[in-house]
């Protein structure tokens, strides 16, 4: 019993002495909670870390609460000219006292500069094989620079800049401007045949005036970097970057990411400002939620090009009349849904031809046409991408008011 | 440990067996039926599971005719010693082969996706200690460690296929039939040594109830067969065709992905208990199996003696690849692609050679 | 004259040791003998062969005992005897030297014992043999009270007992009074009827009459025809003490352990009998709430440390004919009662064999207690998990008998054993059954979410927050990462430290006297939560994990259970420390492995899981009552169905009387 308690002993002290290569404890790492990658200066990149400064997150030991205030002072920047994304990870050793890691990182922002010019494929590999970086990081393509934007965006009403950084994302969820793709589906996509990713477009605030008149515009008709606003966070998302092969080719506007993301699914309910048709300057209000997923036809014609027909069906509820019409009474309702399937048709057409401009298929009408082939190779020889600038597609829109709000019947103001 | 001979049930046969058999979904197996059979690869593993359905009954109809004795001791009776040295040596080198390359790939994979800092000979010994320990308890403590902890597998791995609905897509089948026909289905029939771990039937038969061999059998193949297909389509459905291809380790990759809310993020570390348990199983068995053959060869009563002969050989076949790749892709080449035709042509020369000395008078057992 | 100065730092610096005075000093064996002294133990050498020989006789005995094991253990069991009597023959040499008088003299007596000496027929032999047995007038707990028979003409007779165990009330008023002032009048009777004066005259001079004795049948028999008593003796057990339980002892060692039970024994000139009569009124508790296992809905009611009692309180649960009590003497210096309980219609023959053949072959000094015993009886020492189950509930011991299980009750102590027992018998409490089902099945969920967080809770902390940051959620990780700025320690020492402060307070918790157990939770919470936190010694969320660790262990219903996972916890957490979940996983599957290979009595410890066995529903989560119609299957009980298929006859309308089989 004694030997062998002591050999299990000796045993422990061997792996004790010989073990905990990986032993790490959290306040020996420096958390990076964002990424931003620009062109060099010196360099070919420059990459922008944002490490979080955990002891003015949790309000340092002693148990006293946070620190409060705007959040400044709960991260700080370090920008590197480096050659490639990794080897930043390295340098970056040299100038913060604790190891670089990046478990944690929530954004990985490409400047538009260098999605446009060198295209962000190249960076595909070192997240899908670096096992520090993993598929649900979120890629965000910023005008101007990467770095500025980073060290300018501060949260306002968290400490925490991650969780800043997480939950403007997530507007994905209830609002149409914000695209979902994530880095899993900016990849797949990249490497699909008959689809196209999208990447969030984000910038800082723009000082100066954007527009020069107040004429409407459509709420959608704003990007990020083009929000004509005062106050509030630094950052803003909307709108969206569309890739081709790697490649940032073109910027999305609200609407149009809210049309790529019916098509997706991943639309939960939109607002949608329709002209009254009835009453020039006047706007009708409604809530607009998917019906089912756009249904989606292609034939190849005999011109070898696509041929596709889009059914798209959506329902809602009426938000505001400004007008004060009676649009409410069933007979009268068909009215007010021909306006809002109009509207929405506009959109849609936009985007269509914003897509086949651009060439590249973000709204996955190739997705669609897969299904006409019987095997891979016959795909893959009839070259979608080449054609779909050519196709032809028909969008039909299907809108139907299945709820008034809390309003049976307006009474015209007297 | 009980002086009376070990038993193992009808239930602890099934998961042993079929962790045996399907314990490789975790690891790298599946990218390779991925390349084969590319978008419609679904349909290899159910083909596979057919043709090892085959074989099991195969084998369940050579073991019948001599119960209580094992796949070694039939082999010496009906070959005789030296070709069945040979077909010994076949047994053996299945085992240690797959339990080298499991031990070498998976400590890879520990130390590239959970260890980085360690080094591989840490991470191995720690998978050696487990697994010898186990394995020199006895094929009791493996079947009963295969039974308890088959719960946490099969409930992780149900977890992570569920968790992963929200990222499949429908269009991921079309075009249906893949590559081709033709691919699919040499796909599938360079890919059937995906059940040359039947053979472990053959080692644990006289431990077996009596008469339920052929149910264990059946039972573990189509379990193994069902975790594959759904170890092979899923993965499918979440990267589509393409992607899918570039992983080493499509598992580890759903875990990665997995996304509840801001909380769940990140969750691989969840799923570790699969990827260890069940090639910890996996080799637990093989170095018992292996040990179990040696014992037979040289016809001693207790496999004891040989189980760190067997993890000797384990440990050495696991460092003789260079690298991870090479591992994987001998394992491949070596294991999963023909081996279970040779052991088809085992089979059918006992079967052979049981029925001409059936013929010349020896006893005939046949029936089930 | 600077003596006192001398003295002064004589005093400080050189003191004789001037020891307390001791008779007795352990370790003489060390020691060089005085030269007188070892002159007198040689001399004594010579008369002290005898303990040789009888350590001898008994691993003879043991041998014996031990033919029906398996020759592996057998010799691996006798190899390991050898050897330790060997070590004590050694220890014990120098001592038996110098008291060699005192160890012959016990020998002497013990013979007596071993020998079974009959008892003699003179009244004053009797006296002196037992005086010299019970070690009188040294001890002054054996009481020889004589008195003479209340006939004509009297008898003289002896009541030997031990003062204090004995009820005296009883004494008094059905043995002395009966005796000395009642005992003539069934005998005038007699005489009267059978008209034969002679026959009080023939046995009162029983020393003059050793034909009497000459048979040892009890004397001849005086007027067969008339009397229905044999002789006197006859007469006095039969018609004189009106005692409920009377037994005839015929060998000294018969007497006395009788006595030393509480009994008393009564000689009468003339008998080489004595008549061992049931006085038995120790003290002891009485019935009360369990200590240990306490329960919200069910019996309140609890073992007490009278043997008798207890499996009254069984019997008073199950009324059947076929629950078996047997009387197994266990030990060896100081034989124990034990009873094994167990359904003879129900249990297993084999078990029931080998539970008793375990339990007599064991030879102990001090096997009194359950614990004890459990250490003796079970299979697996050196594992970490206990083989038996213990309860101090008799609704338990009831339901687990009627389940074909197996109870051994050890006398003097509230704890009964049950075996065999599994994994999953250890993680049951009776209020699992006694509460709705779907409510039992939760609290079993409880109690092994609570297990886990028992074992591998503080493992897994120390792997995640040093290992695996990645999964923690962000906030978390940056509230951690924050709060352990300050903290000097790394994180599996502090892990370690609050275990191990964890561990004192409980300990201390037990053996705290109860007036001053306030104070401990005062020191536990204040000191060691917001003090460490406080003083940076520990990180805040530390203190909720250990918290919730030892609520883990505390929802673990079995004591040795809980405490085997107290102790693999530390095991864990330094596994975790190495290698992270990797070496918790790896740690868990040796667990599994070694647990697998336990067994209990022939039963696996973790059937009926694995191996897979027929299970009801009533292993891991609680089955509804009524569907619960089998007995475990592991234990290979003589009937398995334990109700029909429709235990509910309500069900099926009538008058209600089940389904037609009858168990």
């Amino acid at each position: 019993m004694k030997r062998v308690f002591s050999v299990v002993l000796l045993l422990v002290t061997v792996l004790m002495l010989g073990g905990c290569y990986d032993y790490s404890e959290p306040d020996e790492k420096a958390w990076i909670l964002a990424l931003g990658l620009d062109k060099g200066r010196q360099n070919v990149l420059t990459v922008t870390a944002v490490i979080a400064i955990p002891k003015a997150i949790a309000g340092g030991g002693g148990g006293e609460p946070a620190a409060g205030g705007a959040g400044g002072g709960t991260f700080f920047t370090v920008s590197m000219e480096t050659p490639t994304l990794l080897s930043f990870l390295e340098l970056l050793d040299a100038v913060v006292d604790r190891r670089a890691d990046m478990s944690q990182t929530k954004w990985l922002v490409f400047s538009r500069e260098l999605a446009e010019d060198i295209g962000i494929g190249k960076y595909f590999g070192p997240i899908t094989r670096f096992p520090q970086f993993r598929r649900s990081v979120h890629v965000i393509i910023c005008e101007g620079r990467a770095e500025d934007f980073l060290e300018q965006g501060k949260p306002i009403l968290e400490d925490n800049v991650g969780k800043y950084y997480e939950l403007l994302m997530r507007g994905w969820r209830y609002t149409e401007f914000i695209p979902f793709d994530t880095f899993h589906f900016l990849h797949l996509k990249s490497n699909t045949v008959g689809v196209a990713p999208v990447a969030p477009l984000a910038a800082l605030n723009r000082k100066e005036p954007v527009y020069e008149d107040n004429t409407p515009k459509p709420k959608g008709a704003y990007q990020a970097g083009r929000l004509p606003r005062r106050g509030g966070g630094e950052i803003e998302l909307m709108g969206g970057a569309a890739f081709k092969e790697g490649r940032m080719v073109g910027t999305l506007d609200g609407d149009q990411v809210g049309v790529q993301k019916m098509f997706f699914g991943t639309l939960k309910r939109t607002i949608l400002d329709v002209p009254d048709p009835e009453h020039p300057g006047f706007f009708i209000i409604v809530d607009v939620t998917p019906r089912y997923n756009p249904r989606v036809d292609v034939r190849i014609g005999e011109d070898g090009l696509p041929e596709i027909s889009v059914e798209v069906g959506l329902e809602g509820t009426i938000m505001s009349i400004q007008s004060g019409e009676e649009y409410e009474t069933p007979d009268r309702l068909p009215v007010l849904e021909q306006a809002v399937e109009r509207a929405y048709l506009e959109d849609i057409n936009r985007t269509v031809a914003k897509s086949q401009e651009l060439g590249a298929d973000f709204l996955g009408l190739g997705l669609h046409a897969k299904k006409l082939f019987h095997t891979w190779p016959q795909w893959v020889a009839y070259d979608w991408n080449a054609k779909y600038p050519d196709a032809t597609i028909t969008v039909s829109v299907d809108y139907r008011v299945r709820r008034v709000g809390l309003i049976h019947e307006t009474v015209p103001l007297k | 440990m009980s002086h009376l001979k070990p038993v193992v049930g009808v239930s602890e046969g099934i998961t042993l067996l079929f962790i045996f058999i399907s314990s490789k979904v975790f690891l790298a197996h599946v990218t390779f039926i991925l390349h084969d059979g590319m978008n419609a690869s679904w349909v290899i593993p159910i083909i596979n599971t057919l043709i090892g359905l085959l074989g099991v009954l195969l084998l369940v109809a050579v073991l019948n005719g001599h119960p209580g004795k094992d796949l070694v001791e039939i082999g010496e009776e009906l070959a005789g010693p030296y070709i069945n040295t040979l077909f010994s040596l076949f047994y053996l080198a299945v085992f240690v082969i797959g339990a080298g390359f499991t031990l070498r790939f998976i400590s890879e994979r520990v130390v590239a996706g959970f260890l980085p800092d360690t080094p591989i000979s840490m991470v191995t010994l720690s998978f050696l200690v487990g697994t010898v320990t186990v394995a020199y308890l006895g094929l009791e403590a493996v079947a009963r460690t295969a039974r308890f902890l088959v719960v946490v597998l099969v409930v992780s791995t149900l977890a992570l296929v569920l968790l992963t609905i929200p990222f499949w897509q429908g269009h991921v089948f079309y075009p249906l039939l893949g590559g081709g026909v033709w691919e699919v289905l040499r796909g599938a029939l360079t890919t059937t040594g995906t059940y040359v771990q039947i053979l472990l039937l053959g080692i644990i038969y006289p431990f077996l109830p009596q008469g339920k061999a052929r149910l264990v059998g059946v039972w573990g193949v189509l379990i193994a067969g069902f975790f594959f297909t759904i170890m092979v389509l899923v993965p499918i459905l979440i990267f589509s065709f393409p992607t899918v291809t570039e992983m080493a380790l499509p598992t580890f990759e759903m875990a990665r992905i997995i996304n509840i809310g801001r909380f769940g993020q990140r969750m691989e570390v969840v799923f570790l208990p699969i990827w260890v348990f069940a090639n910890m199983i996996f080799m637990a068995v093989s170095l018992y199996a292996g040990a179990a053959v040696l014992a037979r060869l040289f016809k001693l009563g207790d496999y004891r003696p040989f189980v760190l002969a067997v993890t000797v050989f384990t440990t050495v076949t696991a460092f003789i690849p260079l690298n991870s790749a090479q591992a994987s892709y001998w394992n491949h080449a070596y294991l999963s692609r023909y081996s279970f035709y040779a052991l088809v042509l085992i089979m059918l020369a006992l079967l052979l050679a049981a029925r001409l000395r059936g013929k010349g008078g020896a006893k005939n057992e046949k029936g089930v | 004259m600077f003596s006192w100065l001398k003295t002064l730092s004589k005093f400080i610096m050189y003191q004789k040791p001037q020891p307390a005075p001791s008779v007795f000093e352990s370790g003489i064996e060390d020691r060089p003998l005085e030269e007188g002294e070892k002159a007198k133990a040689k001399a004594k050498a010579g008369g002290n062969g005898g303990s040789d020989t009888d350590s001898n006789d008994s691993g003879q005995a043991n041998q014996d005992q031990h033919q029906l094991r398996d020759g592996e253990q057998n010799s691996r069991k006798n190899g390991s005897r050898k050897r330790n009597s060997r070590r004590g023959k050694q220890r014990n040499a120098a001592i038996q030297e110098k008291y060699s008088d005192k160890v012959a003299e016990n020998q002497d007596i013990d013979q007596i014992l071993n020998q079974k000496v009959e008892l003699s027929y003179r009244l004053e032999e009797n006296k002196q043999v037992l005086e010299k047995l019970f070690r009188v007038p040294e001890n002054k707990d054996a009481v020889f009270r004589s008195l003479s028979i209340g006939t004509e003409p009297p008898a003289q007779a002896m009541l030997v007992f031990i003062d204090g165990i004995t009820n005296a009330q009883v004494q008094n008023l059905a043995v002395l009074q009966p005796l000395m002032l009642l005992s003539g009048a069934r005998d005038i009777r007699q005489n009267r009827k059978g008209d034969t004066p002679a026959e009080a005259g023939v046995f009162l001079q029983g020393q003059e009459c050793p034909r009497l004795g000459a048979d040892s049948g009890g004397g001849e028999p005086v007027n067969k025809e008339t009397s229905p008593f044999l002789d006197f003796f006859d007469r006095v057990k039969q018609a004189v003490l009106p005692n409920n339980q009377v037994a005839e002892g015929r060998t000294y060692d018969q007497v006395v352990y009788d006595v030393l039970n509480g009994n008393s024994a009564l000689f009468i000139e003339g008998y080489n009998q004595a008549l061992l009569l049931e006085t038995k009124g120790w003290h002891f508790r009485s019935v009360s709430p369990p200590q240990v296992e306490a329960v919200i809905r069910g019996p309140q009611e609890g073992f007490t440390e009278m043997l008798r009692v207890n499996t009254t309180l069984v019997r008073k649960i199950i009324h059947r004919p076929s629950l078996v009590t047997e009387f197994v003497k266990v030990g060896d210096a100081a034989p124990m009662q034990c009873a094994v309980m167990y359904m003879a219609d129900i249990a297993n023959p084999d078990l029931v064999k080998e539970v008793k053949r375990r339990l007599e072959s064991i030879r102990a000094d001090y096997a009194h207690q359950a614990g004890l015993v459990e250490q003796m009886i079970e299979d697996n020492p050196l594992h970490m998990v206990p083989q038996v189950l213990t309860t101090e509930r008799p609704d338990r011991v009831a339901s687990n008998v009627l389940e074909g299980k197996v109870a051994v009750l050890v006398g003097g102590n509230p704890f009964v054993m049950i075996m065999p027992c599994t994994f999953f018998n250890l993680m049951q409490s009776p209020e699992d059954a006694y509460v709705r089902w779907p409510f039992g099945a939760f609290m079993r969920l409880i109690r092994y979410a609570g297990l886990f967080l028992a074992l591998l809770l503080p493992a897994h902390y120390v792997a995640i927050v040093a290992y695996h940051q990645e999964f923690i959620p962000t906030d978390l990780l940056m509230a951690i990462t924050g709060a352990r700025e300050k903290v000097p320690f790394p994180s599996i020492v502090e892990v370690l430290i609050m275990e191990a402060a964890f561990e004192l307070i409980r300990e201390a918790g037990v053996r705290i006297p109860g007036t001053i157990g306030t104070t401990l939770g005062i020191v536990g919470a204040l000191i060691l939560g917001q003090a460490a936190v406080a003083a940076n010694i520990v990180s805040p969320i530390l203190i909720i994990v250990v918290a919730v660790t030892a609520l883990g262990s505390f929802a673990i219903p079995n004591y040795s259970f809980s405490l085997s996972i107290r102790l693999l916890r530390f095991v864990y957490i330094l596994l975790a420390s190495l290698s992270g979940l990797l070496g918790i996983l790896v740690g868990v599957f040796i667990h599994v492995g070694v647990m697998s290979t336990v067994k209990s009595f022939g039963v696996p410890f973790l059937a009926p899981a694995a191996p897979v066995t027929r299970k009801g529903r009533d292993y891991f989560l609680r089955g509804p009552v009524w569907q619960q119609e089998t007995r475990p299957d592991y234990l290979d009980p003589l009937k398995t169905k334990r109700q029909p298929q429709i235990s509910r006859g309500w069900l099926n309308g009538g008058d209600g009387k089940g389904g037609k089989e009858r168990l």
